[in-house]
């Protein structure tokens, strides 16, 4: 199943964005503080729109931790909880909407504010103080209004304050399998990845995959304490530290892949800590095992050597099948964003004439 | 894109695109000597991947902020409507404005653009035609001709496949210049063709009308 359109209103920094075509392979570009990760939160928040719970989690993967239902701010455009957010997303042609705003509670709290030449003035002792009797409106959570393919409206809701647990809508099973990952998650131990790749019969195709890169590995083993061990065909069993962060690297995005099966898989900075020459393998890897499960990749880069090695990747694995693209986020004169897409063959022709695509 | 090069930036609001690395240094040199300041020259490839390398181009962050466009072009074997229409199509798909006819100016809407066929805007050829004109009469004229002659006794050689007469011409010519180079374009850097000559006239009307 793939994401074939994307429409975000009021969104982080995102005012108004919408980008058609998705392909099978999507890869982003774009200046710092554009959108890239805001529009990978967008995806992931339409994927999952039951989950109330990912509206904390995607803060939380800013290292942003939230303390207060009033943090739930920091995801409205201008930080104004008065205009809703939107998301819409459309599956092969199957819309998904997705509207969270936030829930009011009243304080009641008594606020005395000191005010000068205003209407309802009461003097006390030569200084002005004005006493406001309406209660206060306090934000107590986020509500998220969705409308799935079936086109029936639902709801769900979070609140810090009533101690973090989302209310999430009954009888509503998400059919759209989605995960993102960052940099911080793909350096990560991944022994829990690795697992769920053991219990779901999965590690035979990863393995495959990967020794395509390695040809040496012929298995991995789960230890205790986390530990992952890989056979190199030595005598004993390695650490899969030994293989490098590379290849480990590597192997989180193919395992996960495996596991999201015809889903989809949204990565931030998919290069990060990657040497350039490593780049190569790891597109190969990342598009053939992409093919072999049916997910679709949306990721983000900054790095022009991830781009080209995107590119020829796609020209040897995809073999002229046109669904690598790439698409540059800009912010636009107007204070709005828009993505500039390139398929296949224009990116391969930017990249040979040496123009800047990011 | 090889690793470790820097991407090149549309660094100027005003760009003429040539087809070739060397036709860069040709006019990189003409402009220079029509003290045309603040021009960037791109290549964009012959006919062929003209439309596809435009493509590309106009995708760059920097595009809407040019206000000239110059683009030029070889008719190779055609007549120069067929190049100039080409080229036209391709600006008309992305919503550029298009001159009228090769050789004139549309300034009417913002970018202004204007197109140029190699080597008049009429007849069949490339620039290589018209840097060879400007050797029309002179000596090293017939010792060129006398040497394609002399190479192939018997056989015109334009009856081989890919022979490219006046590529050939130009070869011969530069191989007579001494500090040798191997390119037109370098030749011109290497001032080793009279910009001054009158069969430029139109080229440089173009290019001073598109850039003053």
């Amino acid at each position: 199943m793939e994401i074939t359109a994307l429409t975000i209103r009021n969104f982080r920094a995102v005012k108004d964005l919408r980008i058609d075509g998705f392909g099978k392979f999507n890869l982003f570009v774009g200046r710092n503080n554009v959108g890239k990760t805001t529009l990978l939160e967008a995806l992931f928040l339409v994927s999952g729109m039951s989950n109330a719970q990912l509206s904390v989690a995607i803060h939380n993967s800013r290292d942003l931790l939230m303390t207060d239902d009033d943090d739930f701010r920091f995801m409205f455009h201008d930080l104004d909880f008065e205009t809703p957010i939107s998301i819409d997303a459309s599956l092969e042609g199957r819309l998904r909407k997705l509207v969270i705003t936030p829930q009011y509670g009243v304080s009641g709290s008594f606020q005395p504010a000191i005010r000068t030449g205003e209407p309802g003035e009461v003097m006390s002792g030569g200084s002005q103080l004005s006493v406001s009797t309406q209660s206060h409106k306090a934000v107590t959570g986020i509500q998220l209004d969705f409308i799935p393919p079936d086109g029936k409206s639902r709801n769900a809701n979070i609140s810090i304050l009533r101690g973090w647990q989302p209310v999430l809508p009954a009888v509503y099973s998400e059919e759209l399998q989605c995960a993102y990952l960052n940099p911080r998650i793909l350096s990560a131990p991944f022994d829990t990845i690795w697992e769920k790749a053991l219990r779901e019969k999965k590690t035979g195709l990863v393995i495959k995959t990967l020794q395509q890169i390695e040809p040496r590995v012929q298995r991995i083993e789960l230890g205790t304490r986390g530990m992952l061990w890989v056979d190199v065909g030595m005598d004993t069993l390695a650490p899969i530290q030994i293989l490098g962060d590379g290849f480990r690297h590597i192997l989180t995005l193919i395992a996960y892949i495996a596991i999201y099966e015809h889903g989809v898989l949204l990565v931030d900075e998919i290069e990060n800590g990657l040497h350039y020459s490593s780049l190569d393998i790891m597109w190969d890897a990342v598009l053939t095992a992409s093919q072999e499960y049916d997910v679709q990749i949306i990721a983000t880069t900054h790095s022009n050597e991830c781009v080209s090695a995107y590119s020829d990747s796609a020209d040897r694995i995809l073999k002229g099948l046109d669904v690598a693209k790439l698409y540059r986020l800009e912010r636009t004169l107007e204070g709005g964003h828009k993505s500039v897409e390139y398929d296949s063959a224009v990116m391969k022709t930017a990249l040979e004439q040496g123009y800047e695509v990011r | 894109m090889i690793p470790g090069t820097i991407p090149q930036h549309l660094t100027s609001s005003r760009l003429l695109i040539v087809e070739g690395k060397d036709e860069c240094n040709f006019f990189a040199s003409l402009t220079e000597r029509l003290s045309i300041r603040d021009l960037q020259i791109i290549n964009a490839g012959g006919s062929k991947k003209f439309p596809k390398q435009f493509e590309a181009l106009q995708k760059m962050a920097e595009f809407h902020n040019l206000t000239t466009i110059g683009i030029v072009r070889d008719a190779e074997e055609n007549p120069a409507m067929s190049a100039f229409a080409s080229a036209c199509d391709t600006l008309g798909k992305f919503g550029l404005p298009v001159p009228v006819a090769p050789g004139k100016v549309n300034s009417t809407q913002n970018p202004s653009v204007g197109i140029f066929i190699m080597p008049d805007n009429a007849s069949p050829g490339m620039l290589e035609d018209l840097c060879l004109n400007t050797l029309r009469g002179a000596d090293i004229e017939r010792c060129i001709q006398q040497y394609i002659s002399c190479f192939s006794p018997g056989q015109l050689l334009e009856e081989k496949p890919f022979f490219n007469s006046a590529k050939a011409r130009v070869q011969a010519y530069l191989a007579s210049r001494a500090p040798i180079v191997n390119s037109l374009g370098l030749g011109a850097l290497s001032n080793f063709w009279d910009l001054n000559h009158v069969c430029f006239t139109n080229i440089n009307s173009f290019l001073t009308t598109l850039f003053a």
